[in-house]
């Protein structure tokens, strides 16, 4: 007999990222106070399905991320497919923190290419290891596959919610240096961008109403979530107010007034009666001003009860204790001898109970930039019981608990205040360079952007030598490098194109025939990792053990391996959609690069012949690149030269002619 | 359908980066894993290879009959299956010998093979990858290359499959011809959820004993090196398991293994404590710079080294020169040795050169990288499969190949008493 509350464990923050089955990410919009990239590998591979070595390979961006400046700068090669982006003035922001936590994501089907999935994330955490591993949060999805579109169910009020993040994400990258999205051509991001937006727009015609997610851009927190309770149909007083946070008012200002006035603002307009239960939950080793004033909270009337936050066993049966970081209101009726929460709401965001975080409007001087949602959830229950699934209890949902209040003294500490890091994330004058590969090591080109006052350092520190269109770097090209402006009082980590568009990507092992067909086969997909590392990172070679693992293997001819390829080839490029067309394009010249050395490919240049000239035969394309006189065939056509000439075959003689 | 939820957050413990720094030498810690018991990959019970060869015999009867499946499609949806039927039988407990157990348990009752072969169903790391090098090598799969997709099951292979199966009879019919039914169904719903089944492919039920003695030939066959090393580890830890008794010591060479691969081993164990030492420099220097006040960063040029960084520098010096008085001919491993014996800054630049996840050189400077931890956990190394049971603790010389330990794992599966050994070491870390 199946007892839900021991099967129920709540979803984490990364978890969040998964891709629904049959799906995979393609592109998404992230913004927070900070991350990290351990957590940022967590989520995007599950995202995406790809490992971090698979990931770095690609070369392509799937995520933008925009956070504080106070962020330290996360690299690509630490986060492959990660964009952290930076912002382009920071005296100019407008707002004192970009404190909002919200992740807009888009998933394409498999194999369906018409059915896809959006995803809104609004959290109370960041995305770093800390909430995954030490801290009570908060988080509220939607999921709407694209199928609910025209179906013409009720989705008007989630679609205005994409269409609230939407507005946000597109606020925010205004403020923010977005070229290196613009980067990697078909191996990149605009691609994904594009088709990701035209679904998000899908969404936003089919808006209807309030949305539920709001940020605090033109009114403060607090006024927006009183907005939405008062426009519901029916203004209903409830009994019970918890309210909980991460941080509170400073020690500093004295004894904490905010929960006050956030209770006496919800009795004014008769959202809450004046002799209701009222809690307030918090992390006792760190609740800043909440510590001085325990008692002051208790003696009005109505009291304000202090209590722990709770960690329920049921989401957490490791049973360590977890530190509050949750920032939300919930308010409900409560009535004797009945288990149900009447007329509940909730918020839930990153707006903490403070000032900055919930009373003011963003601002570079006042207002931190904030978001959150107002719910009304549906069968919530008070407190758990054998039939109730764990999900609708209202203990499993939120941190809260009735049995321990804090003691009027000595029983919380303030905690440390938070002092912020001495640098910020600035944008550098350019976003990525172009690799140009040279006789010795390359040149470092700079694509768009102003560089008269750029230096690139080598690993030494040593300055690199300025050349006409760049920079000279005199070593193989490196994934990245560190760059320094406005007279070195600013620094970042800059990513390095390819030949072939990838970013800060890792080298391109040298493959045989076999390998190539197997890169290709699950296209868009590279392919399934075969082996575990055995506690050591995966190279590009074989090593000893390998060799020694696969010398007794037999290998056909290479004319057998060569035609194979080419056999395999055609039958899947024939099968592929036309939007993949120009990514199909773009893998089939890398990974065909990548087997120029091959023993099959030399065996042909020695034998005079080409052996890619089946490939430019009508049955082996696709019916929408059959010539050269459409785009899609003209791309092909130019793809397969590039080819040949890498191989070094172009102008050998035909495959069925003979030198 | 259009999805809501909300509410708490579960946790959830992040290890990976931190689990494989590994300092770039990984092709010389593979090579003496190779060198100590060769061909074995990260095998350590039984029925991991049975999964794996599996898949291939599976894939190859489904694609004779025109279906259009791969080696690993079929050997994954296998191992994922499989790893349901076992959760499902024990209560959804834990076991080392099955992963995804989040992800199985949001999965439902629908285990339609269309459905377990996405990308996505199941872990991004099979057990099946630890398993690819070993079909070969124990003559069960053959191929045109390195890749899984390509391996041909041989004789003995589907020999091993048969006997392991044939006791079992999903639905009257043989465990083969059911799997198959089950990939080439389409729309058609072929059960799964069968007790027969479930005894036929759980990783939590041993092999059959017929099947083991296939398995037996499989391990003490001579295949790719010129020697009988897999065979003379075999007969060791067997003889260890059999006289449970104090822990082997490095100065007494047990009779089943001869001098050159006994050197080997004892390189590879030293060579392991190298990279440890050198780890737990890269630890301190951590730890220093997670409780410096102000800017988290050290001059490397100017800083005094903090003492705990020394001791450990000169730990490392001493472990280095232990495995180059060995005089092997490994010379990558050579290499590092010769690194970890320079100046202290010298080494500690190395070594952060090296590493460049946990901390990294700017200039001079040596700052967070990605995995720093502001709480910075001083960590062991950890080797093996992710869920490979920890093997210190039997009576093998310190620092000795992981696959040792698989081995005499596996060799403990084979004789029937690997649940009772999981048992104790489970009861073990509870207390």
């Amino acid at each position: 007999m199946r007892n839900p509350q021991s099967r129920w464990r709540s979803t984490s923050l990364a978890q969040h990222f998964d891709a629904p089955d049959g799906f995979r990410g393609e592109f998404g919009w992230i913004c927070g106070f900070s991350a990290d990239a351990l957590f940022m590998n967590d989520a995007i591979e599950r995202f995406t399905r790809l490992t971090k070595g698979q990931r770095a390979q690609e070369g392509k961006v799937y995520i933008a991320l925009y956070l504080d400046p106070l962020n330290p700068q996360i690299p690509l090669p630490d986060a492959p497919g990660v964009a952290h982006l930076p912002v382009l003035d920071p005296a100019r922001r407008p707002f004192r923190l970009l404190h909002a936590k919200v992740a807009l994501l888009a998933f394409r089907h498999a194999e369906d290419h018409e059915r896809w999935m959006l995803r809104l994330i609004v959290s109370t955490g960041n995305w770093t290891r800390q909430t995954l591993e030490d801290s009570l949060d908060l988080a509220w999805r939607i999921d709407i596959p694209s199928e609910v579109l025209q179906d013409g169910g009720d989705i008007g009020e989630a679609c205005a919610d994409i269409r609230a993040a939407w507005d946000l994400f597109e606020w925010l990258g205004a403020k923010f240096d977005t070229r290196l999205l613009e980067a990697g051509g078909h191996v990149g991001a605009p691609a994904s961008r594009e088709i990701t937006r035209r679904w998000i727009q899908a969404c936003i015609r089919k808006a209807r109403g309030t949305p539920r997610l709001f940020d605090n851009r033109r009114r403060p927190m607090f006024e927006e979530v009183k907005a939405r309770l008062l426009a519901a149909d029916r203004v209903v007083a409830r009994n019970h107010l918890a309210m909980g946070s991460g941080f509170f008012e400073a020690v500093a200002k004295g004894e904490a007034m905010i929960p006050r006035s956030i209770v006496q603002d919800l009795i004014d307009l008769k959202l809450l009666t004046k002799t209701s239960e009222v809690d307030l939950f918090v992390n006792p080793l760190a609740c800043q001003s909440i510590a001085k004033s325990v008692g002051s909270l208790r003696n009005k009337s109505p009291a304000i009860v202090v209590r722990p936050a709770m960690t329920p066993e049921p989401a957490f049966p490791d049973k360590r204790t977890r530190g509050l970081h949750a920032k939300f209101l919930f308010s409900a009726n409560y009535r004797e001898g009945s288990n149900a929460c009447s007329s509940p709401w909730v918020y839930l965001g990153s707006g903490n109970l403070t000032n900055a975080g919930f009373l003011k409007a963003a601002s570079r001087s006042a207002g931190n930039l904030e978001a959150g949602v107002v719910l009304y959830p549906d069968g919530i229950e008070w407190r758990s019981r054998k039939s109730v699934d764990g999900e609708r209890v209202i203990t499993n949902l939120l941190p809260i608990q009735w049995d321990e209040e804090c003691a009027l003294q000595g029983s919380l500490d303030s905690g440390a205040e938070w002092s912020p890091p001495d640098s910020e994330f600035v944008a550098p004058p350019v976003s990525h360079f172009d690799w140009h590969e040279q006789l010795e090591g390359g040149e470092l080109r700079v694509g768009t952007g102003d560089c008269t006052d750029l230096e690139v350092l080598r690993s030494s520190g040593e300055r690199c030598e300025r050349l006409a269109t760049g920079f000279l770097w005199p070593e193989p090209m490196p994934r990245t490098v560190r760059v320094a402006w406005d007279g070195g009082r600013h620094e970042a980590v800059v990513p390095v194109a390819d030949q072939y568009g990838r970013l800060a990507a890792t080298s391109l092992p040298v493959i045989g025939l076999e390998e190539a067909w197997w890169q290709l086969a699950d296209f868009p997909m590279p392919p399934e990792g075969d082996i575990e590392d055995e506690g050591v990172e995966v190279d590009g070679g074989l090593g000893a053990a390998d060799k020694l693992a696969t010398q007794n293997m037999a290998t056909p001819t290479p004319i057998r391996q060569m035609m194979q390829l080419v056999e395999n080839i055609a039958a899947r490029q024939t099968a592929i959609a036309q939007a993949d067309w120009a990514l199909w394009c773009a893998r089939l010249e890398q990974t065909l690069g990548q087997a120029k050395g091959s023993g099959p490919v030399k065996q042909f240049i020695s034998l005079g012949l080409n052996p890619l000239t089946p490939l430019y035969a009508r049955p082996f394309r696709p019916v929408f690149a059959e010539s050269g006189a459409s785009d899609a065939g003209s791309r092909y056509e130019q793809t397969l030269g590039r080819v040949e000439a890498a191989w070094e075959v172009a102008g050998l003689a035909r495959l069925g002619e003979f030198p | 359908m259009l999805q809501e939820t909300w509410g708490l957050l579960g946790g959830e413990r992040l290890s990976g980066t931190r689990r494989t720094r590994t300092l770039g030498l990984g092709p010389a810690v593979r090579e003496f894993n190779e060198r100590a018991v060769p061909g074995l990959g990260g095998i350590w019970f039984g029925k991991q290879v049975l999964l794996a060869t599996l898949g291939i015999v599976v894939a190859e009867r489904a694609k004779e009959v025109g279906a259009h499946v791969r080696n690993i499609e079929a050997a994954n949806a296998i191992e994922a299956l499989a790893c349901w039927l076992a959760f499902k039988s024990s209560n959804w407990a834990q076991d080392r010998r099955l992963r995804g157990i989040n992800k199985l348990q949001t999965k439902g009752a629908d285990f339609s093979f269309s459905r377990v072969r996405q990308r996505n169903f199941y872990v991004t790391q099979p057990m099946r990858m630890s398993s690819v090098q070993a079909l070969p090598s124990l003559g069960f799969a053959t191929s045109d290359g390195p890749r899984f997709n390509s391996y041909r099951s041989t004789d003995a292979g589907r020999a091993f499959v048969a006997l392991a199966c044939n006791s079992f009879r999903p639905y009257n019919r043989d465990v083969v011809d059911h799997l198959v039914k089950w990939v080439t169904a389409g729309r058609e719903d072929v059960s799964v959820d069968t007790w027969q089944l479930t005894q036929a492919i759980s990783p939590i039920v041993s092999l059959p004993e017929v099947a083991t003695k296939v398995l037996m030939e499989g391990l003490r066959r001579d295949d790719s090196m010129s020697s009988r090393r897999r065979a003379n580890a075999l007969d060791w830890v067997e003889r260890v398991r059999l006289n449970n008794a104090k822990r082997v010591s490095w100065s007494v060479r047990p009779a089943d293994i001869n001098e050159s691969h006994w050197r080997d081993m004892e390189a590879g164990a030293k060579f392991s404590a190298v990279r440890d030492a050198s780890i737990s420099v890269l630890d301190a220097m951590e730890v220093e710079l997670a409780a410096k006040a102000g800017k988290c960063a050290f001059d490397l040029a100017r800083g005094t080294l903090p003492a705990t960084v020394v001791d450990r520098l000169d730990a490392l010096r001493e472990m280095a020169d232990n495995y180059l008085a060995m005089c092997h001919e490994q010379q990558e491993a050579a290499k590092f040795c010769q690194e970890c014996r320079g100046k202290g800054r010298d080494v500690l630049r190395t070594l952060i050169s090296r590493d460049g996840s946990v901390l990294r050189l700017a200039g001079n400077e040596i700052v967070p990288g990605a995995a720093f931890s502001h709480a910075a956990e001083i960590t062991g190394s950890a080797q093996g499969g992710l869920d490979a049971p920890q093997t210190s603790a039997l009576a093998l010389p310190k620092n000795i190949s992981y696959r040792v330990g698989n081995l005499y794992m596996l060799n403990l599966d084979m004789a029937g008493q690997l649940d009772s050994w999981l048992a104790s070491e489970h009861l073990a870390r509870a207390s």
